[in-house]
């Protein structure tokens, strides 16, 4: 028992934070509660530092519900590296818009709690717990600016796609629950590796269980809500939910279709294909028609998830590891350099009278903010997948291990629509740099934070670091993956 | 005794009256409660199953508590979201979730 605690410790810290946020925030005069993301940051900071140095250890927990091992280390100090980095963006934003609250932070600290738990879990119930402690958090999230009718919009559509997935996933899984008799991954797996398993409800738990998760990840055509939320939701919490719930719920699926349904491969790759090449075409396709830069960003993001899609499809049918470590850097990647450019924006909304997130507004800004403009078009490089950046990298391994497993036009389908899709990236460069000004550009305020800065810095040298020395982390993912697969 | 096919049709129907309600009704609260219909076939097949399983009994009326919990999560957060936009709006329709387009 006391092992089991000691197995969620890092979640345990953060509810205890979050719960400590929860119930200070109201005795705190409004200069006080500023120091509410710090505590929270450093419950994230704690919460990594004792994963990482519990990472030799690999066993399982309450009863096989969760599995400490590198994978979920992997995941775990990605998520609370996330979720640090949301709260380090947030504050002076929330505090210039609306009376600033601390639930904010008790809101982030459960998503992350739900995406640990949902990386780590083992077991049908305790995935499905996680799952739905990450969404739930993540709509109120989206619907924060309670005065703005846009976030409000944001969260109930958010909440009505989201909750439609969740039944939609769970009915899934009471499928697999139904025809192996366990909810368990790896008894799930061998129940239908070794057979017999009726072909057709098998069909129909696959097909539900890949279209919960399309929505989730918000991959075509399951991906209309992902624009809305984004463009409607405070633009901080859009840097966090367009990342984190994005990580767990690629960790969830390659535990899914890798663990689970790894034998089945032949009935879920075709569907994954296309579902992958329908959502490169969306994202890259739509992003090049916005003027909203958050919306741009949304499309940008589901673009991501097809690639991201194309690897998991290629580490379905070949069976080797290579894609899923590819998938790893590629999420970290994705991580710092989305997380920065959201970031960016929410710089550019503080320091002006009236943002609205629009491509024009950004004309000119190189001479404006020039440190702005700077670090936006490291970013935009980087999701563009320009080299020196983390963003080539991520890409060249991913469409490499994608060539490996056979998929060659698969990978030259994907990289024709990154090429599409520096249209819109550089794009923004061009507006930057380019183009004088506009006549009515927002008058400019002083809303400097040095955490919002040093968030945004912490992001660029992540994309930076992650594209010149990328071996840690490529080695901590290739360690991370290499258990998995053995199941 | 019922067949398993029976139940499981059961909770087949009612999903997808559930999720044909959350697609054609314009009322968020109406909307929702079908939300709530789909998580209650699901558990008519979770209970289902777990009767007629060999070897995983218990596992699905667990489950099925685990649902019964975050349904109730569930309908209080969607409600409050729907309070928050009344508030805001006057109006409670899906056709008025229209500051976007999608």
């Amino acid at each position: 028992m006391t092992h089991d605690l000691l197995a969620i410790m890092p979640e345990l810290m953060l509810i205890v934070t979050a719960v400590v946020v929860l119930l200070v925030d109201p005795l705190l005069p409004e200069e006080g509660r500023r120091g509410l993301s710090w505590l929270g940051i450093f419950a994230c900071i704690t919460a990594a530092l004792s994963t990482w140095f519990a990472r030799g250890e690999e066993f399982t927990a309450f009863s096989n519900s969760i599995a400490l091992d590198k994978y979920s280390v992997f995941f775990k100090i990605l998520l609370l590296g996330v979720a640090a980095l949301a709260m380090l963006i947030s504050e002076k934003h929330l505090h210039k818009k609306q009376r600033l609250l601390g639930d904010y932070y008790a809101l982030i600290l459960f998503t992350t709690v739900g995406m640990i738990v949902m990386a780590e879990a083992i077991d049908l119930i305790t995935f499905f717990v996680g799952l739905e402690l990450m969404a739930l958090s993540s709509y109120l999230l989206a619907g924060f600016f309670r005065y703005e009718e846009r976030s409000i919009e944001a969260a109930m559509k958010y909440f009505l796609t989201g909750a439609f997935a969740s039944n939609i996933l769970l009915f899934g899984m009471a499928f697999l629950y139904g025809l192996t008799g366990s909810t368990n991954y790896r008894d799930i797996s061998e129940a239908i590796r070794l057979g017999p398993v009726p072909e057709g409800p098998l069909v129909i738990a696959i097909v539900l269980v890949l279209a919960g998760f399309a929505f989730k990840v918000s991959a075509a055509p399951f991906h209309n809500w992902a624009p809305d939320v984004y463009q409607g939701s405070p633009t901080p919490a859009a840097a966090f939910l367009s990342v984190g719930p994005k990580v767990a719920g690629f960790a969830a699926i390659l535990k899914f279709f890798t663990m689970i349904l790894g034998s089945q491969s032949e009935i879920w790759v075709p569907l994954m294909m296309a579902l992958s090449v329908a959502t490169m075409v969306v994202g890259s396709t739509m992003a090049l028609v916005q003027k909203d830069l958050k919306r741009m960003l949304a499309f940008s993001s589901i673009g991501h998830v097809g690639y991201l899609l194309l690897a998991v499809v290629a580490t379905g049918d070949s069976g080797s590891n290579v894609g899923m470590s590819a998938i790893l850097f590629y999420l970290a990647a994705y991580a710092f350099m989305n997380m920065g450019a959201f970031a960016v924006l929410v710089h550019l909304s503080n320091n002006s009278e009236n943002f609205r997130d629009s491509l024009d507004e950004i004309a000119g800004l190189g001479k404006r903010f020039p440190w702005a403009a700077g670090v936006m078009a490291l970013f935009m490089l980087s999701l563009t997948g320009v080299p020196p950046t983390a963003g080539f990298l991520a890409k060249f391994y991913l469409f490499s291990a994608v060539v490996d497993a056979g998929f060659a036009w698969l990978a030259v389908v994907g990289a024709l629509f990154s090429l599409v899709s520096a249209f819109f990236y550089l794009r923004v460069i061009v507006y930057m740099y380019m183009r004088e000004p506009e006549e009515s550009v927002s008058e400019k305020v002083d809303g400097r934070s040095w955490d919002l800065s040093l968030g945004i810095g912490l992001a660029a040298a992540g994309v930076v670091l992650l594209g010149i020395l990328p071996a840690p982390v490529l080695n901590a993912a290739q360690d991370a993956v290499q258990k998995l697969l053995g199941n | 005794m019922t067949p398993l096919q029976q139940y499981l049709a059961l909770s087949m129907a009612l999903f997808f009256i559930g999720a044909w309600g959350v697609l054609a009704r314009r009322n968020l609260i109406l909307v929702v409660m079908c939300v709530e219909l789909m998580l209650n076939a699901i558990n008519i097949a979770l209970v289902a199953f777990s009767n007629y399983s060999p070897t995983g009994a218990g596992r699905g009326e667990v489950f099925v508590f685990f649902v019964f919990a975050l349904a109730a999560a569930e309908a209080a957060i969607g409600l409050a979201i729907a309070i928050a936009m009344y508030r805001l709006k006057e109006k409670l329709s899906v056709d008025d979730l229209d500051e976007m387009k999608g």
